[in-house]
């Protein structure tokens, strides 16, 4: 079942590949782990910046959530310095029937409009409640740095 | 924690009258901006944002002055979130935190409570009467998937159910079932649609459904849904399926498995839909009939054997033709009634993946599956012969040849006269020289007696009889005969002429217009009664062959 769904979502990546958002195997021999792409959107200070996850099925995927992790430094209030998102569509309201590129779509609106509410990371959520620019700069920054 | 406000012991009269108040009249809500945040419209055009917390907040005028409970609290107290009319902390001024997670806790148990009460009359509902559904089934349309497996409904034709309380949406029942297993695995209590997140039911409801299905599946474990043949496109595969081990989705029925088609990959294959897949071991053209599997294993197959092979295989891929109107206007019908069976939970037409609903008309098929006549015909008419579920041939131009026969004496009689007639001169050469007879193909693997019969009429149709050589019959004679049909006897003795002799013949066959060419659509390659007789002549050809060439 997986590994037909996993290979279902490829053909349908590349047939119909989603705005700013690319993904597809490491090897072709191995289904199971991919790396996937997100180019900064052009309304947040991510802009002009290529963000690369990496992406690992469980076994028992659609059932149970993929894992998710960015490999790109970037400042965000809801993605620590592991790389781990905090969003609920990954772990509590996950649905088979999610696919990839309905979750990087959903990431790519998270860096549009973090959720400062839910933080992973509280320092950058205080900073972009309340400091806003300095916020700004610092996410213009990391991402001139790592993501360019 | 502490109050910012103290604790009443009783009702205050204000507090009283607001509850009435708010009792006798209405209020709408607007929005829920928080758990206990809303904005609320009275009759009036007027709207109120209302805060339960500590202390309460309303942005009405006798709010604003008294810092009383007005009764737009007191409506969302009693209406909203269900309090009772005893319970003290209807007259309080703010609530703490503890009750506040009380208020919101039995809110969300009181509307699982109701949820269930409404289900539980729906299902009755549904038992008395079909159209007690809230939710009506969404139309499947060509492109529409299943969203936990994505793969496309209609393509795969498996059993779906449907989200009836949220979306309508349309998933198929086998991953809905291994979703079920897995929130149950969980500890969940409701199933939730993977789509709209609405309550799919619960897990004795849903798994009921299931159950009813999976009797069905049962009874067709040698069938294997949802898997078609890649050479010959049946689907499903019926009996072994075999699968390759290492392309995806690539599946193979027992007969295209063993015509040693696709022999870089190894395969695996099962018997019945529930086993494991076994390691599958290639026997080389066991589809064919076990004496010409002796003789071809004797010799190597050549590229002329490729031929017929592949000649075989186009014929039987034009062989998809539909079932004549006649045919299948003559097929049973009736009509869904509140009794009918197929109202029941997980019927469903296996065509168009519907819900059968009363007054609909169904269309039974010989194998006793039913289906929408509008589905059905559809699929009859157009270009297939065979149950869609089962794959049980529903009609079949042989059989129908054969009725009409039996119907005309008068073709038995010309079938009678023609056994006598000596062969034209330009007739193709005897059957026996190759060994080989085509006999109309069955879908559904024939019985010995039945193929003998078709090998017989087939003689019977074809002038053919008188030149088979019987048994006895010696090479000498047999060259006489071909000397007769052939212009240059002498090309008879080089083999590979001979072969395209052969292969012009059975060309000729297929074309003949003796035979019908309907007759010859789905052909088979099987041993005549003479098989050992022309063994024997090649035989001695390849020696004397060897013979002469030596000297």
């Amino acid at each position: 079942m997986a590994l037909n769904r996993i290979s279902k979502e490829l053909q349908d990546l590349q047939r119909e590949p989603p705005a700013n958002v690319s993904a597809g195997p490491i090897h072709s021999s191995d289904m199971y782990n991919w790396q996937a792409t997100i180019l900064g959107p052009s309304d947040s200070p991510y802009q002009s910046g290529v963000f690369f996850l990496a992406i690992t099925f469980p076994s028992d995927y659609p059932f149970k959530p993929p894992h998710i992790h960015f490999t790109t430094k970037i400042y965000h209030p809801n993605i620590n310095t592991n790389g781990s998102i905090c969003l609920d569509i990954l772990r509590s309201n996950w649905s088979p029937a999610l696919t990839i590129s309905k979750v990087l779509l959903s990431i790519c609106s998270l860096l549009c409009d973090p959720n400062p509410d839910d933080p992973l990371v509280p320092e950058i959520a205080r900073q972009y409640k309340h400091d806003r620019d300095g916020y700004n700069a610092t996410a213009r920054n990391w991402t001139k740095k790592y993501a360019t | 924690m502490s109050r910012c406000l103290p604790y009443r012991v009783e009702c205050t009269e204000k507090c009283l009258q607001a509850q009435n108040d708010a009792l006798s009249s209405t209020f709408f809500i607007l929005r829920q901006t928080g758990p206990t945040a809303f904005v609320i419209k009275e009759d009036s055009e007027r709207t109120f944002k209302v805060f339960l917390g500590d202390p309460h907040q309303c942005t009405c005028s006798s709010f604003q002055i008294n810092r009383e409970i007005c009764k737009h609290i007191c409506w969302l107290l009693l209406k909203r979130f269900r309090v009772p009319r005893t319970n003290p902390i209807l007259w309080q001024r703010g609530l703490v935190e503890r009750e506040i997670n009380e208020l919101l806790r039995e809110l969300t148990q009181d509307n699982d409570e109701r949820n269930r009460s409404k289900f539980n009359y729906r299902i009755k509902d549904e038992d008395e009467n079909d159209a007690g559904r809230q939710v009506e089934q969404r139309p499947i349309s060509e492109n529409d998937v299943c969203p936990i497996c994505q793969e496309e409904l209609l393509n795969k034709k498996l059993p779906v159910t449907h989200c009836r309380r949220g979306c309508g949406n349309n998933v198929h029942v086998k991953c809905m079932k291994i979703w079920l297993d897995h929130q149950v695995s969980t500890g969940e209590k409701l199933i939730k649609c993977p789509l709209c997140r609405e309550t799919f039911g619960t897990p004795e409801q849903l798994k009921l459904e299931f159950q009813t299905i999976g009797a069905q599946q049962a009874e067709r474990a040698s069938i294997h849904l949802g898997h078609s043949c890649h050479r010959c496109h049946a689907c499903p595969i019926t009996g072994k399926c075999y699968k390759c081990t290492t392309c995806q989705d690539y599946f193979l029925c027992q007969t295209c498995f063993n015509l040693n088609i696709h022999n870089e990959h190894s395969f695996d294959y099962r018997e019945k839909s529930f086993q494991h897949w076994k390691i599958a071991t290639r026997e080389h053209l066991a589809a064919l009939p076990n004496a010409l599997h002796r003789v071809l294993a004797n010799r190597d197959i050549n590229e002329n054997d490729y031929e017929v092979l592949l000649q075989l295989e186009n014929a039987q891929n034009a062989a998809i033709m539909g079932v004549p109107e006649n045919v299948v206007k003559s097929m049973p019908t009736e009509r869904i009634n509140e009794h009918s069976q197929l109202l029941q939970n997980g019927e469903q037409c296996r065509l168009c993946l519907r819900l059968y609903q009363k007054g609909e008309r169904v269309r039974r098929l010989p194998c006793r599956h039913k289906f929408h006549i509008d589905c059905i015909d559809g699929w009859l008419l157009h270009s297939h012969c065979t149950c869609p579920i089962d794959g049980q041939l529903v009609w079949n131009v042989d059989v129908a040849n054969e009725h009409r026969e039996i119907k005309r004496p008068s073709s038995a009689a010309v079938r009678k006269s023609r056994k006598n007639i000596p062969p034209a001169t330009g007739s193709p050469l005897p059957s026996a020289n190759m060994g080989l007879t085509i006999v109309p193909y069955q879908v559904r693997t024939s019985t010995h007696t039945d193929l003998n019969q078709q090998v017989r009429r087939f003689h019977m149709r074809a002038p053919l009889r008188p030149l088979i050589a019987p048994m006895s019959m010696k090479f000498s004679q047999l060259r006489a005969i071909n000397s007769q049909i052939l212009p240059n006897p002498q090309a008879n003795l080089s083999l590979s002429q001979d072969v395209d002799q052969r292969r012009f013949r059975r060309q000729s066959l297929l074309s003949s217009p003796s035979l019908g060419t309907e007759n010859i659509s789905r052909v088979n390659i099987e041993f005549n009664q003479y098989s050992t007789s022309s063994t024997n002549i090649f035989n001695h050809r390849l020696r004397q062959r060897s013979c002469s060439s030596a000297k």
